[in-house]
């Protein structure tokens, strides 16, 4: 599976977690996935809600995130195995514009977070069903 | 036990700089408020933050730990509370710097600000400058040092000291829009009062010599504390035994010596005088809160993971600061011999702003008497 579609996958449902959407909806970011190997993958994030989720490269950006590691790292991170602040806290993960954007990066990480957890709890991609 | 006239006049202080602390906070109804003390902390300050916070509507919890040494992780009893908290206000060793206090801001949104654990200071002006004075400085001074990303620090003791900030690296409290400090929103981070412009060393850039007045949880060090920076690293510390006792505190730690973050202060309220707590948590938040202050430079050594960099450390970082520097960012002489170039020849938009937020006094520097 390709990161884009693990990315797809991982936040199709962010609107159906009110916590998740409570976090992030303050912020219209553009995250930028980006490893060494696979394709950039943006992530386009409106009002709590996923946009759209895209292969290619933004230059510049008010509101773009951009996030680098190993592909690895960012599979762990949407399998639930590793919060997004763990694997800052341990470098596995970078935000070269973290500091002017702390805002965006802990609204996303917490974000994820309540997403990792809402995914657990059920059971994966059950969501939309169980209407949590 | 009658309440004196005196008594009464600081309760009244202590709650308005309090309530100002919950705006910068941006505490907001229903909110779970956490004081996070410890047992040498004033009484009157925790009272104090405690009824500004159920005023607010908040739901206030006060967890006092016992003092610890900086390498020493937080319990996991502090650990849960941390993340538990949608505020934190710390009254000891901050925990922001820990890989707990980390953990909550970046996963669980809590915001966390440093009190210092005096009343003294939470009934200071310092503590009622309305905090859209500090924002329109930080936004300032953060665009130009990333406009020009070259700083250069002098000072009459032999400070010489040069780097170059990756302009992505500059920050912080940054509120709802990214580049500008505003209000509090999940995650943030720093000191109340208020507060500074920093950046962290990316790009191992860091270089020279700087002979600080104060650090760690020394206030007035026999001599002024040398720390020889080469490429990033504090690669020898100077000085007399207080040099030593930093020595010994970093020794074996694993990065503990990296420059971790740097900046200016930008609170012309904050005075340089010594507080009445003698724990070390106490003297140690005094030399954070003195580089808050206007005029000021500082330098923070150790792990940088909270900045965004690589270079973690299980030590909290040491913190030292120059009171009189001389500071050009390019060719803009910022900081004059401690003096903030925007605050001594303040420009319209400054004095508008400050007219509308009660007057022009909010300018002029706090006189410190130490």
């Amino acid at each position: 599976m390709s990161l884009q579609a693990q990315a797809s996958a991982f936040f199709a449902d962010l609107a159906e977690v009110p916590r998740a959407t409570t976090a992030i909806a303050p912020f219209p970011v553009d995250v930028q996935i980006v490893t060494p190997d696979a394709p950039v993958v943006i992530v386009q994030l409106r009002d709590g809600a996923l946009v759209a989720v895209e292969t290619g490269r933004l230059e510049g950006g008010y509101w773009k995130l951009e996030l680098d590691a190993d592909q690895r790292i960012f599979e762990l991170i949407f399998e639930g195995a590793l919060t997004m602040g763990e694997a800052f806290y341990a470098g596995h993960l970078r935000a070269p514009e973290e500091k002017p954007k702390h805002n965006i990066t802990c609204a996303l990480s917490w974000a994820v977070c309540e997403l990792q957890t809402a995914h657990r709890r059920a059971g994966a991609r059950n969501l939309l069903e169980l209407k949590i | 036990m009658t309440t004196t006239h005196s008594d009464a006049s600081l309760a009244a202080q202590l709650l308005d700089g309090a309530r100002n602390c919950m705006r910068f906070g941006n505490v907001k109804p229903g909110e779970e408020m956490l004081i996070l003390s410890e047992p040498s902390a004033e009484l009157s300050v925790i009272d104090a933050l405690r009824a500004a916070g159920i005023e607010v509507g908040a739901r206030v919890s006060v967890l006092v730990k016992e003092a610890s040494s900086i390498s020493e992780p937080v319990s996991p009893i502090v650990a849960a509370a941390l993340a538990a908290a949608d505020m934190v206000w710390d009254l000891g060793y901050p925990t922001a710097h820990t890989q707990a206090g980390f953990i909550a801001a970046f996963d669980h949104g809590t915001r966390n600000l440093i009190v210092r654990p005096e009343a003294q200071v939470l009934a200071s002006e310092a503590a009622l400058l309305p905090p859209e004075i500090f924002f329109l400085l930080g936004k300032r001074s953060q665009a130009l040092v990333r406009e020009f990303p070259r700083v250069h620090v002098t000072d009459r003791k032999g400070t010489d000291f040069r780097i170059e900030p990756l302009p992505s690296a500059v920050g912080p409290y940054s509120g709802l829009l990214p580049y500008e400090p505003g209000w509090a929103v999940p995650g943030y981070m720093g000191t109340f009062p208020p507060g500074t412009t920093i950046w962290g060393d990316f790009n191992f850039s860091a270089r020279g010599t700087v002979a600080l007045d104060a650090a760690y949880h020394f206030l007035s060090p026999s001599e002024p504390i040398v720390w020889v920076i080469e490429g990033g690293w504090v690669v020898d510390v100077q000085g007399g035994p207080e040099a030593d006792e930093i020595k010994s505190a970093i020794a074996g730690h694993k990065n503990a010596n990296r420059v971790a973050e740097l900046g200016f202060g930008l609170n012309p309220k904050v005075t340089l005088d010594a507080g009445a707590g003698e724990s070390r948590a106490a003297r140690s938040s005094n030399v954070l809160s003195w580089s808050r202050r206007a005029g000021t430079f500082f330098f923070g050594m150790g792990g940088n993971a909270l900045m965004g960099g690589q270079e973690r450390s299980t030590v909290v970082p040491i913190y030292g600061v120059l009171f009189e520097p001389t500071v050009t960012v390019g060719d803009t002489v910022l900081i004059d011999g401690g003096r903030l170039a925007d605050i001594s020849d303040p420009d319209d938009e400054l004095l508008a702003l400050c007219d509308q937020l009660g007057g022009r006094h909010w300018l002029r520097e706090s006189v410190t008497r130490r």
